[in-house]
């Protein structure tokens, strides 16, 4: 077998029948271009002037409000806060990841039995409001006193990673489910001529190769999950915003508290996508 | 020579319709141990259609297929172990587009035959060998030519050891270059005694290889002859019109 990283990484995807529009410009294009590139670039720099100098007139630029921000004690309890936000997410990433692929096989698949429930589940849970599933979890979870010893910030993750599981794993699904819908109707039909059942034709065939073309929309997906873990702040559950909050209300500088939290999600958010982007060109190879 | 009194294949007044299209009317054929049959008839006469029924990729709704003795199952782990006796070689050749080539050729052995890694490896090679591409083994399908491509096609069938091999119109996707490096294989094939059902444009194939041609217009088999004496003297209008066309 080889192993997990060749698997994603080596194996050229087929060309056949992928969409390209990259023409060269001309002459008048090549100008419009630029002239549209110029204004844009302007727009940026005039918006950001504009909050600048509103932060200025604010006096949100005052040194003591951005005092905080110098003490080691302060970056490490938001950093412990990402923390918190990095692990309800990779693990409600996980959790969601599986099911979205058995809910993907399942309502690919002909046996009605697997199809139907899987259908309802995924058009049920897409449609609701995140928020409302993970504090739905929240409140419906039963707390027993002292089971195994969890404390409200246990029941807090859970119902965090409830919520994000049940909705992602709907999301999940149907970027995958594109995936497969997008491989030639041959790629099943061979598998099937060789003898392969149709579980197995899924498994070994179909869904190597569906995963592979959904992943660049996993990765968004994941980095759309990474930034709702936020929503944990509904139900207590310590993690960045909520620990950004914490920070604003102890000094009354909301506004730098979270500006500082939204550079750090900014910053997960691009580690996250220039992997994504990696993993693509070397695909591409 | 083929054994015509041991019918590998039996169709018996298979029907099959498209909606309110009949697309194929009162099939009966049946196909000898060892034999070769050409099918070829118009495009839109069903001929493609009839051999996708034969391994039920295509469902019909009427008639019965019997192969080795076995009707053909509906659905289900048994609809699966046939068609591992069954090989099948498509037009768009539909080589695992994830896989190398030898791993698109160990994957049946291995994932329904059960048969050892070192095995499969084995008679991947010998079977890649033997279609003339063993030296594209550690390639993946996207790299090598059409013609490249339909050989490994065959060899990843034959590596289930089929019973019959069903061929739906392997050169058609072919550029004229590459022909005949896959009809070369599939003469070899025949010359070595494989069941055939093989749905075609290439004349000169059913010329040389068949035992019988099948003519196919309008979902019925219209003439089914010997090719010598298919091609020099058919019997029915519509094959006279339809050669006439072609030839």
């Amino acid at each position: 077998m080889p192993s997990i990283s060749s698997w994603l990484l080596d194996v050229k995807p087929s060309r056949a029948g992928e969409l390209q529009i990259n023409e060269e410009l001309g002459p008048r294009g090549r100008r419009r271009a630029l002239i549209g590139t110029a204004a844009i670039t302007a727009l940026l720099v005039l918006g950001l002037a504009w909050v600048l100098r509103r932060f200025q007139v604010k006096g949100q630029f005052a040194p003591e409000l951005w005092r905080p921000f110098r003490q080691w004690s302060i970056w490490k309890f938001m950093l412990l806060g990402l923390g918190q936000t990095l692990k309800a997410a990779s693990v409600a990433l996980l959790f969601a990841l599986s099911l979205g692929i058995v809910l993907a096989m399942w309502r690919a698949s002909s046996p009605k039995r697997k199809k139907i429930p899987a259908t309802i589940f995924t058009e049920v849970f897409r449609a609701c409001a995140l928020v409302l599933l993970i504090k739905f979890s929240f409140f419906q979870l039963p707390k027993t006193p002292g089971f195994r010893g969890w404390t409200l910030s246990t029941y807090a993750f859970v119902a965090l990673v409830l919520g994000l599981t049940l909705y992602y794993s709907t999301v999940f699904a149907e970027v995958i489910r594109s995936g497969i819908r997008s491989l030639p109707k041959g790629q099943s039909e061979a598998a099937l001529a060789i003898g392969l059942t149709e579980p197995k034709a899924m498994r070994l065939v179909i869904l190597p190769q569906a995963l592979r073309r959904a992943l660049p929309n996993i990765f968004t997906q994941a980095a759309s999950l990474l930034k709702d873990t936020s929503l944990g702040v509904f139900v207590t559950y310590n993690e960045l915003l909520s620990r950004a909050k914490i920070v604003g209300e102890y000094g009354s500088n909301f506004l730098q508290s979270f500006v500082v939290a939204g550079f750090m999600y900014i910053a997960v958010v691009a580690i996250l996508t220039s992997t994504a982007n990696r993993l693509q060109k070397r695909q591409a190879r | 020579m083929p054994d015509l009194r041991k019918p590998l294949i039996v169709i018996e007044d298979l029907n099959k319709w498209f909606g309110d299209h009949h697309v194929l009317k009162e099939v009966d054929l049946q196909v000898g141990s060892g034999e070769v049959v050409v099918v070829i008839g118009p495009s839109g006469s069903g001929k493609s259609t009839l051999c996708r029924c034969i391994n039920r990729l295509e469902r019909f709704q009427k008639g019965v297929i019997t192969i080795d003795g076995r009707t053909l199952p509906e659905e289900g782990k048994a609809l699966a172990a046939l068609r591992a006796d069954v090989g099948m070689v498509f037009q768009s050749f539909n080589l695992f587009a994830h896989k190398t080539i030898r791993d698109n050729v160990m994957l049946g052995p291995l994932k329904v035959r059960a048969m050892s890694s070192a095995e499969a490896k084995a008679k991947a090679m010998g079977l890649l060998e033997r279609v003339g591409i063993g030296d594209k083994a550690a390639r993946y399908p996207a790299e090598l030519s059409g013609g490249q491509q339909q050989r490994a096609a065959i060899a990843r069938a034959l590596a289930m050891d089929p019973k019959v091999m069903l061929f739906d119109e392997p050169t058609s996707a072919l550029d004229p270059e590459m022909v005949n490096e896959v009809l070369d294989v599939m003469l070899e094939l025949a010359a070595q005694g494989m069941t055939m059902v093989v749905v075609t444009h290439e004349m000169g194939f059913a010329r040389s290889a068949a035992h019988r041609v099948v003519f196919m217009d309008d979902g019925r088999l219209v003439e089914i002859a010997p090719p010598a004496e298919f091609f020099d003297n058919p019997k029915s209008e519509r094959a006279r019109d339809f050669l006439s066309k072609i030839l």
